[in-house]
């Protein structure tokens, strides 16, 4: 039964790499995605002005 | 070939003048010799392969100390653009360059296996006409990957710090070759004990100047 | 909303595949006889030594294709199986070596499995240290090629010249024949039918990072390029 943690140790190891990963992943995307968005806004605003004058 | 001659006379008459490279490898390289002799144990009788694992590493980190030079010094006065205008294939850039790589490592060892003799003791003086020929073809080894990944890491901002940490896990399988044939040898095992070993580090000097003769051109031309 | 339909299926697809996955290893597969209970860590880790080998040689063909069709889509594309590699034989490390310290007594032995699994490790970091160090793109992703390639070159000689060292890694799955069960062949093949599509998510999900990275780069410049 020694066994036992090891091999509970190996499957935290293995899913908490793969989940770290994918949260890391998938944070970055996030972030990028509001950068993205918050940057065409701002084009956005600047066309309209740029239109006016 | 006659471009890629002409190039490493210049590099080689250049080094001859100032000797920059050389002494430098050769210094370092006996300073590693010391170290470690320090780190086995001073007085210590040391098994065969032992001692080459000493010799190689002393060998393969004198030589980056030189790899890295070979190319950032053509970077540095831009002497790389001139070269990739003029009508000279990058191939014979990438022969030329490993050539000096090669001729370089040949003389930082003429130097420094004598000087292990002395330190680590002559009766691993065994089998020398083939520790020469074992010697050589890992020159050829090291110096194809040595030169394409100097190529890469001149065009970094790290340079020389790059250098070690991409070329070294490459040529592990080349190091852990080269120590396992040098231990035979230093232990006077006969030639069949370790030919296989032998081809494999011939197999990986060919391989690889396959690899850096294709893939230079890609990398300098990113200047 | 068809993309966004996809986007949300993929997740429930591979969460699927991985319960059950981890209903055949715990519930379907026997309990080896000799090696014990822990013996369960096979499934997960030649799963995932395999989906990492296979992102390498992704890495090394996406290298070729770079460097004969100048395309930076490929160098996206190796760097992204690259860096899900490294995160895949890192894991592969870790629960072979937790499986070893109970069956062989030792963290670590030097195999020609593990060998060559250490030192792909080493070459792919290292790529992975060189994309930090190198600001323009195309240069960046020619370098990148090239290394991808030499580091995928290099695999065969690290594995013929690890022969050097003893081996006592099992042999489970060799030219002729398959030396285990078929239910745990079975339970196998489901575990590395989940890895793979874990894989694709995380391709997915990496590529669509660099790609929106560089369309924020793009107006970025418009941005400070109006002005």
């Amino acid at each position: 039964m020694k066994n036992l943690v090891f091999l509970v140790a190996a499957y935290m190891a293995v899913w908490a790499g793969v989940f770290s990963y994918l949260a890391y992943v998938a944070g970055q995307q996030r972030r990028l995605v509001r950068r993205l968005s918050r940057l065409e806004e701002r084009l956005k605003e600047k066309d309209m002005v740029e239109e006016v004058t | 070939m006659r471009d890629a001659l002409l190039i490493a006379r210049k590099d080689l008459l250049a080094e001859y003048r100032k000797k920059e490279s050389i002494v430098s490898m050769v210094f370092f390289g006996f300073l590693l010799l010391v170290m470690l002799n320090i780190a086995v144990g001073v007085g210590r009788e040391l098994d065969g392969e032992m001692a080459a694992g000493i010799l190689w590493v002393s060998i393969i980190f004198s030589a980056v100390l030189g790899l890295g030079r070979v190319l950032s010094k053509e970077k540095e006065n831009r002497c790389i653009d001139a070269l990739l205008l003029s009508p000279v294939e990058p191939e014979q850039i990438y022969a030329a360059k490993t050539m000096v790589n090669f001729i370089f490592m040949a003389v930082a060892e003429a130097v420094l296996i004598p000087a292990f003799f002395v330190l680590y003791g002559d009766r691993f003086a065994r089998q020398v006409p083939m520790l020469v020929v074992v010697v050589l073809l890992v020159n050829i080894g090291f110096s194809t990957v040595g030169t394409l990944f100097s190529a890469i890491t001149a065009g970094t901002r790290r340079n020389e710090v790059l250098l070690p940490l991409l070329l070294f896990p490459v040529i592990t399988p080349l190091m852990a070759l080269a120590v396992k044939v040098t231990g035979g040898l230093f232990e006077d095992l006969p030639y069949r004990e370790y030919s296989s070993w032998l081809y494999v580090i011939a197999a990986f000097g060919l391989i690889f100047s396959g690899v850096g003769y294709l893939l230079f051109e890609f990398v300098i031309k990113e200047g | 909303m068809d993309n966004g339909f996809k986007d949300r299926a993929l997740p429930v697809v591979v969460g699927l595949l991985f319960l059950s996955a981890l209903y055949a290893i715990f519930f379907y597969a026997p309990t080896e006889r000799v090696m014990g209970i822990v013996q369960k860590v096979f499934y997960v880790h030649l799963s995932m030594a395999f989906t990492a080998f296979l992102s390498f040689f992704i890495a090394f063909v996406s290298g070729i294709l770079y460097l004969t069709r100048k395309d930076i889509k490929w160098d996206v594309y190796g760097s992204s199986s690259v860096e899900i590699g490294v995160v895949f034989i890192s894991l592969t490390l870790l629960s072979g070596m937790l499986w070893a310290r109970p069956i062989w007594n030792t963290w670590w032995t030097w195999d020609p499995r593990l060998t060559t699994a250490l030192i792909l490790w080493f070459i792919y970091v290292s790529y992975l240290i060189l994309r930090t160090s190198v600001e323009q793109e195309e240069r960046r992703a020619a370098y990148c090629a090239v290394l991808a390639i030499a580091g995928f070159v290099d695999v065969p000689i690290v594995f013929m010249s690890a022969r050097i060292w003893r081996t006592i890694h099992p042999v489970v799955i060799r030219s002729d024949s398959i030396d285990i069960e078929p239910s745990m062949i079975l339970t196998l093949m489901i575990t590395l039918t989940a890895f793979l599509s874990l894989w694709f998510l995380l391709f997915k999900l990496k590529t669509s990072v660099a790609l929106t990275c560089k369309r924020i780069r793009f107006l970025e410049n418009k941005i400070e390029g109006g002005d």
